[in-house]
């Protein structure tokens, strides 16, 4: 716990999961005061991969090979392989108002089967399960 | 908690974003910004007039006995305008040092006058060997004949140009922990022995080394050797304000980017259109939410009292360092070379984000400081 470095990955997590709570507290009360909530949905949505992204990157500092073995590292440490946020980019570009990128992704997503529902607080609930298990 | 603005912070925001619209164009932040002194003393009486360098001061002593969070709203509106002017350095740091270890009569007889506009405060504390932490401290003071008598370099201070007096954190004894040796002075800029050089370069707000040669202090703000509590208690809130200011700015900067991409053709098409411009806008975007978030939440706990608030601080300035230049250096990617010309304004956030990732503690600092308030070790590996 001394070591510098680790210090650094442990608070980078930290700070990564405190804004994730803050996004998600945000929704929450737009959610409760019927406000649009599309575009805070995705930058949460968003917010909760990156943590976990995170978390598991200062969970491999930390515990070495044990983050890829112990039930629980290794769960998040897979969870964070299916972090794609290409859904919630278009949504956030979209409540910026940004024109419909010109992209072959929405194709390629739906292609692998990925669903086209609107994006709403309800589609991400919690991103990945959340940055703490 | 709900953090987002009650209904006086949204009356707060509106004026102080139609005042400042009016008072300081893109045009007029520039003169400033290449003038000698990089202040206008015009702009400053008017700020003042409105309440704002007593925003934050108590109403006995002159001010208007507002909260955090009220002067964090003002402070973001200052960020989006690119404001330059000695509020924090006078209204916030020194008054806030002055609140908290003063006596009666000092609060009595300097407050009212940094409420009111009428005199600047600059806070002194960084030297050339910069660092926010106690041990940084090095200038000395001896006492002679029952004064204090003061000798060394300040460097990279705000405002003390444009100051009527100084707020001077000198060390007075090296045993114990490097906390307990700290004192705070007040001293005349006009005193003699005291040399303030306006440092030049690419910064946003103007700041100046001030060099001091038996400087005969005028006063001790609070006790001999007891002056860290002061320090800490100013610079966590002059820290959580200056962390909206960036918000402010961050939000500006993107804020350019997202018209850009909207009204710039290239190809026949806005060039939003573009994936990779939209990832530098939401990107940006998201640096705008995690800083203002993170401040705001740092504010409430101010207001609160919370024990945790010098965390949520830490963490905010963390956030507010890392992602004001990363959302306009978002924005350059998006401007390209336009972004690039003084007129057009983005390299006024630019250089504030630069200028700002460091002062008040840089995000290394802070996050050490954070590990620290954890209890996760020393950080010395």
């Amino acid at each position: 716990m001394d070591d510098g470095l680790l210090q650094e990955h442990l608070i980078d997590a930290h700070a990564a999961a405190e804004i994730e709570r803050l996004f998600r507290a945000r929704l929450w009360w737009a959610e409760q005061a019927g406000e649009e909530t599309r575009y805070l949905a995705a930058q949460h949505s968003m917010q909760a991969k990156r943590a976990a992204a995170k978390l598991a990157e200062a969970a491999r500092e930390v515990f070495g090979p044990r983050a890829l073995t112990e039930p629980r590292l290794a769960a998040l440490q897979r969870r964070t392989l299916t972090g794609h946020i290409f859904r919630e980019r278009a949504a956030v570009a979209s409540a910026l108002g940004l024109p419909e990128a010109a992209t072959e992704e929405p194709a390629q997503e739906q292609a692998a089967g990925h669903t086209e529902e609107p994006v709403t607080a309800a589609a991400f609930p919690g991103g990945n399960d959340g940055p703490i298990a | 908690m709900d953090l987002s603005l009650n209904e006086q912070q949204l009356m707060l925001k509106t004026m102080g974003a139609d005042f400042l619209r009016q008072q300081l164009p893109k045009e007029r932040v520039r003169e400033i910004d290449e003038s000698p002194t990089g202040f206008d003393p015009d702009l400053w009486r008017a700020m003042a007039e409105l309440g704002w360098a007593g925003i934050v001061i108590p109403e006995e002593y002159g001010g208007l006995g507002m909260s955090f969070g009220d002067l964090g709203v003002l402070y973001e509106v200052m960020g989006e305008a690119a404001c330059s002017s000695p509020n924090l350095s006078s209204a916030v740091l020194s008054a806030q040092a002055i609140l908290h270890g003063g006596d009666a009569a000092q609060k009595e007889e300097l407050l009212p006058a940094i409420a009111s506009g009428e005199q600047i405060f600059s806070f002194a504390y960084t030297e050339p060997e910069y660092s926010w932490e106690a041990d940084g401290v090095k200038l000395s003071a001896a006492k002679r004949d029952g004064s204090w008598t003061l000798n060394g370099t300040k460097l990279f201070v705000p405002d003390a140009h444009v100051a009527d007096r100084l707020i001077v954190a000198a060390r007075t004894s090296d045993k114990g922990a490097p906390e307990e040796g700290i004192t705070l002075f007040l001293v005349e800029k006009d005193a003699p022995g005291v040399s303030v050089r306006l440092l030049t370069g690419w910064i946003g707000d103007k700041v100046c080394e001030i060099t001091l040669e038996n400087v005969a202090a005028s006063a001790v703000i609070g006790a001999v050797d007891e002056g860290w509590a002061a320090i800490e208690h100013a610079r966590d809130r002059g820290t959580a304000v200056l962390c909206a200011y960036m918000a402010g700015g961050a939000r500006a900067a993107t804020q350019m980017a997202l018209e850009y991409s909207n009204t710039r053709i290239a190809f026949g098409v806005p060039i939003g259109t573009f994936q990779r411009v939209q990832d530098h806008v939401i990107e940006g975007t998201t640096h705008v939410d995690s800083i203002q978030w993170t401040a705001y939440e740092a504010l409430w706990k101010i207001d609160e009292g919370r024990d945790d608030a010098p965390l949520s601080v830490s963490m905010a300035k963390a956030v507010a360092s890392a992602g004001f230049p990363a959302a306009c250096e978002a924005s350059h990617h998006v401007h390209a070379g336009i972004g690039t010309d003084l007129d057009f304004g983005l390299v006024h956030y630019t250089k504030r984000a630069r200028t700002f990732q460091s002062y008040l503690g840089d995000a290394t600092y802070h996050k050490k400081r954070a590990a620290r308030l954890m209890n996760l070790g020393s950080g010395g590996g």
